[in-house]
């Protein structure tokens, strides 16, 4: 694969900063993928849609890391030679687990509510509004570009990381709610 | 092959789930998480006098071999003094779970907690 | 710059000229190929003037086997011989078959844990096998239809198969003889021959519940760009369990025990099947069955007992919807149009609960039958290079994870499922004894944690690691999907940059050896059969690359310089000069060398065309190669 291009802001041809321009970002998503997709080489030799596979392969990667604010703040300290730490560094700021824990809860309790689906709708509204302010903090810090402050940075990256879990466990528990099926159908 | 049936005898039966007072002088809190998974753990423990860690409460949110190790290691710290306690590692959790690699971050996060209980509680001590 | 005006019957010099393809769906219950002609999409009727081809083979001991209308008119007479819902079986194992209990009443051969084969009077027959006989009729009527061969064609596969269902309708087409151009999902492809994408900016659901199969994918459309968000089903769900469901309701109703004849069984489900179909027009249907004990049942089944029955099927398929809802991120409220893709959406209470949950009507103006077939030679249209200045362009998405086995019993992910495709992710691993040359990675899909709860897809056997001490070797190994939706594995041992050789071995599917030898039994007069068609292959595929090349010479000649067109001119007229005789493995070579020659300019058009984007203007000076 070319090398170089592994940096996504390249491949896309942005500056590599945070607030970035998501109309424009769309619109390049689609005019790349226009001149390397598969379909687009269908005809042509075997090294060449191999080729258009990888680069379309890369595009799609790119693109997903930089429509995202999490994985694209990821992708900027990465740049600036900051690691978030997220798979070794266990967490330890007490109020923001604390935090989490009572989120948590409220998701168990949620199941056994009188309105399951309310509560969770709840829960989700705080965990959106919890999840915009910190990447509000994300965008604060990573523009302010000192050591100090992509630290703090990688710090609110690494709660997102909580964040993004939750929301998983809420959607399960949004699908187990709206499971109403009789069990034993035709399989 | 499935998990351990030791990993889901703690899932199923987990021991010790709960909490003490945080506030309560004789109680150490241990919070930790792991943010490439979203697990978060909660371990208290009840000090007496002589130092000796006489009961352990934990509250976990997490996969089944992080719900097992906390469950395990409430269970194995009753009766410990504060430095045995401290000399719990988490590759004894491991084996004792059977976990396989890619969950021994689990056991890791379970010996920080305990970690950071005594922690707390030595802090509250030496305030007094 | 003279020595491309050589025209010869198969080579081009006019990178314009209508080439033959088609769309194809293999359906579970009914097959169709369409094509554009003048413009315009359509299906291709047989002698008859029937558009639709029943998916039903018949076997015989002593011919060739029969396709379609006729085979079915008499799947009473002769069930096991005669095969229907083929489709249920393909990528799929002999386990599999159990689970879907008298849906399939077949005789069964092959050992538990392989793939399912089928013992007909003409012997063991694969589903693959089965599917290239009716994909091999819809050739023949295209070819007949169209005066001529095909060069390629597009086959659509539910949205919700898996990469061993999809492997497996491509070895289908490869031993009906057929090159397959893409395999499009099948809502994707109504979607395509709606031009949903012509009206404004907007996110769509494609609800297809087909005879065997669900799929519901929600898009987002934009400007000739189908962006799947996301998509979801039940490749084991479809009308031909509503069937089951009425023709289970008479067995109980008229007191035949369900352990009957299969010639039994079959007529009740055959009466099942038109009355659900009457039922889409009348409140009530008058059934009549002749008893074993020389009575006769009758009895009125009326739409609401009907409804009764199938609504556990339909709340299975509103459940996906949420999910697919849930996973895309909208909600049912923003979707602008639901369109009903698939003969079991005529059911009046399939339509009504869909309404329900999107909250208007759905869209069904076109044949909800022929749609897909539709959208297919749309597209085919497209990628075998009539419509070069078309701007679609279709981005789906894998439907189910992605893993791979780790110690354990667990399941780790390795790419999400409704990621889009193209997509790659690597991922490192080592080794464990000194010396260690080969590793054994096993794959499957699905969205559980332990791997007995997901599918086996293959074992990827990786040899040729170099030898090293234990956990010294790095050895990266590249899971690519691509716009297919097949999974290739490579792999590379890092420190050395040794590639190690990748053996595939399918859990429920054939290996390369088997399909070639299955390719070579069907053929009567196997060495003059194979060797016409290999030379077949190799002059479709070198006009191909002439064609193809000689476009790109008009538009990017500046891009070469004087030399590298020299070189390549010269391996043009020897590819064309060979391509004008008999000798396939010469005409393979002089490709090859044409391809390997060019390689540097296609790569560096592409990368011009990127740098165009990125820049926005044209550069008119050419860049070096990479």
């Amino acid at each position: 694969m070319d090398g170089v291009m592994d940096n996504p802001f390249e491949r896309f041809g942005i500056a590599p900063i945070f607030d970035i321009d998501e109309p424009h970002l769309a619109e390049t998503f689609r005019r790349l993928q226009r001149v390397v997709h598969p379909d687009r080489h269908a005809g042509g030799s075997e090294q060449e849609r191999q080729r258009s596979v990888e680069q379309a392969a890369a595009v799609n990667e790119a693109f997903r890391t930089l429509r995202d604010p999490v994985r694209r703040a990821r992708c900027l300290l990465a740049l600036r030679g900051v690691d978030t730490q997220e798979g070794v560094r266990t967490f330890r700021d007490p109020v923001f687990l604390m935090d989490q824990m009572e989120l948590r809860a409220r998701l168990e309790e949620a199941r056994e509510a009188p309105d399951p689906l309310g509560l969770l709708s709840e829960v989700k509204e705080v965990l959106q509004k919890r999840r915009v302010a910190l990447i509000g903090e994300v965008s604060g810090f990573l523009r302010q570009d000192t050591p100090e402050s992509l630290g703090q940075a990688a710090e609110r990256v690494r709660r997102l990381g909580f964040f993004e879990r939750i929301a998983e466990e809420a959607n399960l528990l949004e699908e187990r709610l709206t499971d109403c099926l009789p069990r034993g159908g035709m399989d | 092959m499935s998990y351990s049936t030791k990993v889901i005898d703690h899932y199923e039966n987990p021991r010790n789930v709960g909490s003490f007072d945080k506030a309560d002088q004789d109680v150490g809190t241990g919070m930790v998480g792991a943010p490439a998974c979203g697990d978060v753990m909660k371990l208290q423990i009840k000090v007496n006098a002589a130092g000796v860690i006489e009961d352990a409460r934990f509250k976990t949110y997490g996969c089944g071999s992080a719900i097992a190790s906390s469950s395990l290691l409430t269970e194995w710290v009753k009766g410990k003094t504060l430095q045995e306690a401290t000399e719990i590692k988490n590759t004894q959790i491991a084996e004792e779970l059977a976990l396989p690699p890619v969950k021994i971050h689990c056991s890791v996060l379970a010996e920080d907690a305990i970690k950071a209980a005594i922690a707390d509680y030595q802090a509250k001590k030496a305030v007094q | 710059m003279a020595l491309l005006q050589i025209v010869e019957p198969g080579q081009t010099t006019a990178p314009h000229q209508h080439r033959l393809a088609v769309g194809i769906d293999l359906g579970t219950t009914n097959s169709l190929v369409a094509t554009v002609r003048s413009g315009v999409a359509e299906t291709l009727p047989d002698a008859t003037g029937s558009h639709l081809l029943p998916s039903v083979v018949r076997y015989f001991a002593d011919q060739a086997p029969i396709v379609g209308q006729e085979a079915r008119d008499h799947a009473g007479e002769d069930p096991l011989n005669t095969i229907a819902s083929i489709k249920r079986l393909m990528g799929r194992g002999r386990c599999d078959v159990r689970r879907t209990g008298n849906h399939l009443p077949y005789a069964f051969a092959g050992c538990e844990e392989g793939m399912a084969i089928l013992k007909t009077a003409a012997g063991e027959v694969s589903p693959v096998e089965v599917s290239a006989e009716v994909l091999k009729v819809l050739k023949e009527r295209a070819e007949s239809a169209l005066g001529g061969e095909l060069v390629g064609v597009v086959i659509t596969v539910p949205a919700y198969f898996d990469d061993a269902q999809r492997q497996a309708t491509k070895d289908a087409a490869y031993l009906a003889g057929l090159k397959v151009l893409r395999l499009l999902n099948e809502p994707t492809a109504a979607a395509v021959a709606y031009g949903l994408d012509r009206g404004s900016e907007g996110i769509h659901a494609i609800y297809d519940l087909g005879g065997g199969t669900f799929d519901i994918s929600i898009l987002h459309l934009h400007q000739g760009v189908f962006e799947v968000m996301s998509t979801g089903g039940d490749s084991a769900l479809g009308g031909d369990d509503m069937d089951h469901a009425v023709a289970e309701w008479i067995l109980a109703e008229s007191g035949i025990a369900p352990s009957a004849d299969q010639q039994r069984v079959r007529q009740v489900i055959e009466m099942a099947r038109i009355a659900k179909e009457r039922l889409t027009v009348d409140e009530a249907v008058p059934l009549r069955l002749d008893l074993p004990d020389g009575t006769v049942w009758t009895e009125t089944l009326h739409r609401s007992t009907f409804d009764a029955l199938i609504d556990p099927l339909i709340a299975r398929t509103l459940h996906a919807c949420q999910r697919a809802l849930r996973d895309a991120d909208v909600t049912a409220s923003e979707v602008k149009n639901v369109v009903l893709v698939g003969g079991a959406t005529r059911v009046p209470r399939v339509r009504k609960k869909v309404a329900d949950l999107f909250g208007h009507e759905p869209i069904s103006d076109l044949d909800p039958d022929r749609v897909v077939a539709l959208g297919a030679a749309i597209q085919a249209n497209i990628l075998v290079g009539n419509k070069p200045d078309d701007e679609m362009l279709l981005l789906d998405v894998i439907p189910l994870s992605l893993g791979i086995e780790t110690m354990g019993g667990l399941v780790e992910k390795v790419i999400p499922r409704n990621t889009t495709i193209p997509v790659a992710r690597s991922q490192d691993f080592t080794t464990f004894k000194d010396g260690q040359s080969a590793m054994v990675i096993r794959v499957l899909q699905g969205e559980r944690e332990l791997v007995r709860d997901c599918r086996s897809l293959a074992r990827f056997e990786l040899r040729g690691i170099p030898p090293l001490v234990a956990g010294a070797a790095r050895i990266r190994v590249t899971f690519q999907v691509d716009a297919d939706g097949l999974l290739n594995v490579s792999a590379q041992e890092l420190s050395t940059g040794i590639r190690s050789s990748v053996q595939v071995k399918p859990s429920y599917g054939l290996t390369e050896a088997e399909i070639e030898r299955m390719l070579r039994d069907s053929m009567d007069h196997a060495r003059e059969d194979v060797d016409a068609r290999n030379l077949r292959e190799q002059q479709v595929d070198a006009d191909r690359v002439l064609d193809s090349l000689a476009h790109a010479l008009v538009a990017d000649a500046a891009l070469l310089s004087q030399s590298e067109r020299v070189v390549i001119d010269e391996a043009v007229a020897e590819l064309a000069s060979v391509r004008r005789g008999t000798d396939h493995r010469a005409i393979h070579a002089a490709r090859e060398h044409l391809e390997r020659v060019s390689q540097a300019f296609a790569a560096r058009r592409m990368n011009r065309s990127i740098q165009q984007v990125l820049t926005g203007h044209r550069l008119t000076e050419f860049s070096e190669g990479q």
